[in-house]
This record gives C-alpha cells, structure tokens and sequence, in this order.
C-alpha cells in the first residue's frame, strides 16, 4: 500500500533518518517507538509526503507519493500533525467535516460519515462546542475524527493519544485497532510502549535515525534493546492479562 | 446569517446617504435623490447640489465603500493565512511600503499618468510587502513576533514616505498629513476608477480562496495534507491583500486598522468560516470608515481631521485588548 525504500533526511551535517525502508501491508496496525529526537516524526511526515526524503523514494501503491497529485493523495491516506493547533474557531462538527474535504470534487461530502466519526471515537456530544474550547485530551480526539472522517485506506497518525488520560488513550487506540481489521491500515508514533505493543501488528523502533528492529511486539521487544534504545534498565515481561509483553522500567542503579 | 448580513447591508445603506449628505453644504436624502437624477439628466435640481452630489459626495461616498471595503477583505485574507486577528495591512506594514510606492509612482511619472502610475507601483509595492512578510513569517512564526516585525517595517516605510512628501513638496501629492494619516477630502472620479478594477480583482481572488483559508484553520501542515495547495493559496492571498492595499493608499492615503476592526467584529457577527465573514467584514469595513469620515468631515467645523486618526484611535484600542488577551508572544 505505501511502501519507503531506503529514505534518508539530512539536515546540515546532521542524518535525521538514515536508509530506512518499511513496506505497510494492508489491514496492519504499525506502532513506531523510539525516544525523543529518535526521529518518528520525519519517518511520518516523510511517508506521508509532506516532507520530501533527501534520499531514497516513499512509493503509494507503486507511484512515488511526490507524483501524485495533493488532492489525490488525499484520497489515499490521512496525516495527523503533531501537536496540531488548537485555537480554532470552527465548531467540533466543522472541523471533522473538514476530513470530507478530498471528496467534495467525487460529491461524496456527506454528513453521515462525520456524524459516524464522531461517534466511532466518542466525541459525538461535543459536535456543536467551538474546538478552541476543548481540553487538550478532547481536542485530539476531535482531530482523531477528522481523520477518520477522511475515510483513507491509510492512517498517519503522530502521537495520536497526546494528552489523552490513559483510558481514553486505551479506547482510542482499541477502536483506532478494530478499525484497520477492515482491510485499513494504520502507522502510529506512540510514546507509551505497553499502550503501542497492545495493539500494534508490528512495530518499529528508532534510534538516532535509523529504525533498529522491525517486528511483532514480542519479536522486538528485548529487554537489552529496550534498555539500550532508552539508556535506562527495562525489563519486559509477559502481560498477565493481554497477551503479548509488559514493559516494566527498573531503577537506574 | 443571511438576516444578518442583510441588517449589516441596510446599515451601510443608511451611512452611505448620512456621508452623501455630510459636509460643508449640508443635504437632505430629497436633494440627494433630486441631485443624483439632475446629473443623469433626469431632472432639474439646483445647479449646486447636482455639482456638490455628483462632484464632491458621490466619488468621496463611493471611495469609503471601496476602501473600507478592501481593506477589510485584505484583513479577512491576511488574518485567515496567518490565523492571527492581528494580521492586517497596516501592522504588517504593507500599507505604509504601498505608501512609498504610491509617492514614487506619483512623483516620478507625468502629471497625465500619475494617478495610474501611483496605484499600479502602489499595489506592486504593498504585493512586495506581503510577500516579503510571508519571508518574514517563515523564521518568526505567524504570532505577535510577525505583527512586531510588520510594525518596525511600517514604520520605517513610513518615515521614508513623509521624507519623501515633505521633501518633494509637490502639488501632485496630498499634504502630507492627510496622506500619512489618511482623507478622503482630495478624492476625485479619476482616482476612484483607477483603483476600482485592482481592488475588485483582489477581493475577487480573496474570496476564491475562502474555503482553502478555512481548512488553513487547522494549520498548514493538516490543510496541505487534506489536498489544499496551502502555498499556492498563501501567495494568491498575500500578492491580493497587497494590491488591495496599494490601491486604496492610492486614494486616500495610509488608514489603519480598518481590516483589523472590520476582520474582528465580522468574526463575532459571522463566525470563522470565510465565505461568510468576507461580506460581513467588508460591509462592517464601510460602515466604520464612513462613520469615521463623517466625524472627520463634522468635528471640526469646516477644518477635516484626516480619517485615518478617527480609525486608529479606534483601532489601537481593539490592538491593546487582543494584546492583552493574546497568551504568547
């Protein structure tokens, strides 16, 4: 579906990304994890053909992304910023209108798909308050529905639970999970490891640039990587009532 | 909403015929009409009122709208690009650039073709401006720092410009009092034409952008990723607000904060979405500047206070409340 090859992003001296490749199939669920300044944001926006590599080739269904036209691309797949803004006087139900936008030219800006993007994420009862007075947690939940809204085969989403209390982030990301089973498919940088690994098909970590393991949760997540990658002492265990690991940090000593 | 801007419309048709009848021979709506009729042949007013109707009132009445007009469509396109209500021609400082380039243009061209040459370098010049701010923008962010900026700029041009006027002293340029702080009192038929088609142009171009300057709302990034060609949109609507502005400094000299007030209080009037807020913002826009010229014209007597002064006592006001109100810098 969107598939990079070797993409690399130099700014200066400095390798933002370097050489990485990633193929997302259809119908998976994609968790990037890495620390701070590991680079999460670039793969995204870069796969999302917002930022262009300064090497190597981002491809949407076998055409390089920058080909195709911005209008169409959005029709592909949806892109969710980070720290999006949040002083905005359009109301919720606008603002997840918006996500129709790339199919006002096809006539297919209907409302039935807000209102059920509204509901799918649970934010339906505040379709008529003005976004700018939305808690941070809110806010983001009503950009989640815009991007749902958009109805793309494929989701970009950076940090898309920033902000959210950790039931709601559980929510979110569940129904985000149950969605992409419908031959969607969704790539996500998420900083909670327990949160990312509960529903992500594959994940992928990254270190200064370079992603330096691509798998299963339980595949990638080692407790040496894990410890190396975040220069503090993690332990992974098995979670006793999911299945798949449970990240457990230890005291530096 | 409609009703609204309905009610917004009547209003501005009642100022219009206040300021039609305002001034040093003061007329009533009956001689207005009969003046108005006399001069298209279809009556027969007194010589007087047909001359001070269609002479002096009719191109002043019709060049407020104009202005007040554009520059509050300028506003509504600068502050939906920048998503700051504080984005407006004149603190961006592309009133006062277009106001250097209207002197040069006017000075520097043949009697015969000054007015024409002062608008065209005019616009050119405010376009420049815009454009250059869009530069600016890219490294300050779009907050208070761009505003600051846009006044240090100003200013500046502003400072050249009176140089400029008071060096120059020419009979073809207004005194340069009423040029820097804006009137309406040397307005004539010729200067009303020329600027016509460049500020319906830009309002033109403003209002094909309205529904991209809406999704601009959520930001750039999320905007250009819903297939809207963000950059493309930004500079159709920087390059228009600039000749808007360049225009109507060519007519009545620098006004400012016209679009700030016009932008704020449509935004109150007619909420966020563009489509609606231009016309709200552009009859609000006529209907302060004409209110503010007849207080300019009635204050003192037979002596005009330049517009501009009622406008930016006024406007600086709204300027300290939103700077109060802002939360960063």
């Amino acid at each position: 579906m969107l598939s990079a090859s070797q993409i690399s992003y130099r700014i200066g001296d400095i390798d933002v990304m370097s050489e990485t490749s990633l193929d997302i199939e259809e119908g998976e669920f994609i968790a990037v994890v890495g620390p701070n300044g590991a680079g999460k944001t670039t793969l995204l926006s870069m796969l999302a053909g917002e930022l262009d590599p300064t090497s190597g080739t981002v491809a949407l269904r076998d055409r390089p992304i920058r080909d195709v036209p911005l209008e169409e691309r959005a029709r592909h797949r949806a892109y969710l910023p980070p720290n999006p803004i949040t002083e905005i006087a359009f109301t919720v139900r606008d603002v997840v209108t918006m996500g129709r936008h790339p199919w006002r030219s096809q006539g297919l800006d209907d409302d039935q798909m807000v209102e059920a993007a509204m509901r799918a994420v649970g934010i339906e009862h505040q379709a008529d308050r003005v976004f700018g007075s939305l808690s941070t947690g809110e806010a983001q939940l009503a950009q989640i529905a815009r991007i749902v809204a958009q109805e793309t085969p494929l989701l970009l989403l950076d940090e898309p639970t920033a902000g959210m209390d950790i039931g709601r982030q559980d929510r979110t990301l569940q129904t985000l999970a149950e969605w992409t089973h419908d031959t969607r498919s969704v790539i996500a940088a998420i900083h909670d490891l327990n949160a990312a690994a509960s529903v992500a098909d594959r994940m992928v970590i990254l270190s200064n640039g370079s992603a330096v393991a691509i798998g299963s949760p339980s595949e990638v997540f080692q407790d040496d990587l894990l410890s190396e990658v975040y220069a503090h002492p993690i332990t992974v265990i098995d979670h006793p009532f999911r299945d798949g690991p449970l990240v457990l940090l230890r005291d530096r000593t | 909403m409609t009703r609204r801007l309905a009610l917004l419309i009547g209003i501005l048709a009642g100022v219009s015929l206040l300021s039609l009848g305002v001034g040093g021979v003061s007329l009533s709506p009956n001689q207005i009409w009969e003046g108005l009729l006399s001069g298209l042949g279809l009556g027969s007013a007194p010589r007087v009122d047909e001359a001070v109707v269609w002479e002096l009132r009719l191109p002043r009445t019709l060049s407020i709208l104009m202005v007040g007009g554009g520059l509050a469509a300028a506003g509504v396109g600068l502050r939906g690009v920048y998503r700051n209500p504080m984005a407006e021609p004149y603190l961006l400082g592309i009133s006062s650039a277009a106001g250097l380039g209207v002197v040069i243009g006017s000075l520097f061209t043949p009697a015969a073709v000054a007015p024409v040459a002062g608008a065209i370098l005019g616009a050119a010049t405010g376009a420049a401006m815009a454009l250059a701010i869009q530069r600016v923008a890219a490294t300050t962010g779009v907050g208070n720092r761009m505003i600051l900026l846009g006044v240090a700029l100003g200013l500046t041009f502003l400072a050249w410009t009176v140089a400029v006027v008071f060096v120059a002293d020419s009979p073809r340029l207004p005194t340069f009092t009423y040029f820097i702080f804006g009137s309406f009192g040397a307005v004539t038929w010729r200067h009303l034409l020329v600027a016509l088609p460049l500020i319906l142009s830009g309002v033109g171009v403003i209002a094909a952008r309205a529904r991209s300057l809406d999704l601009m709302a959520l930001g750039d990034a999320p905007a250009r990723s819903l297939g809207v060609k963000v950059r493309q949109s930004t500079i159709w609507v920087l390059v228009a607000a600039g000749v808007i502005s360049g225009a109507v400094v060519a007519v009545a000299g620098v006004i400012g904060f016209v679009g700030l007030i016009a932008s704020y209080a449509a935004s109150r009037v007619a909420g966020p979405r563009h489509g609606r807020l231009l016309p709200a913002a552009m009859s609000i826009g006529a209907i302060f500047l004409m209110l503010s010229d007849i207080v300019s014209r009635s204050v003192a007597g037979p002596v005009e206070v330049p517009v501009g002064i009622v406008s930016a006592g006024v406007g600086g006001l709204l300027l300290t409340g939103l700077l109060l109100r802002a939360r960063s810098v």
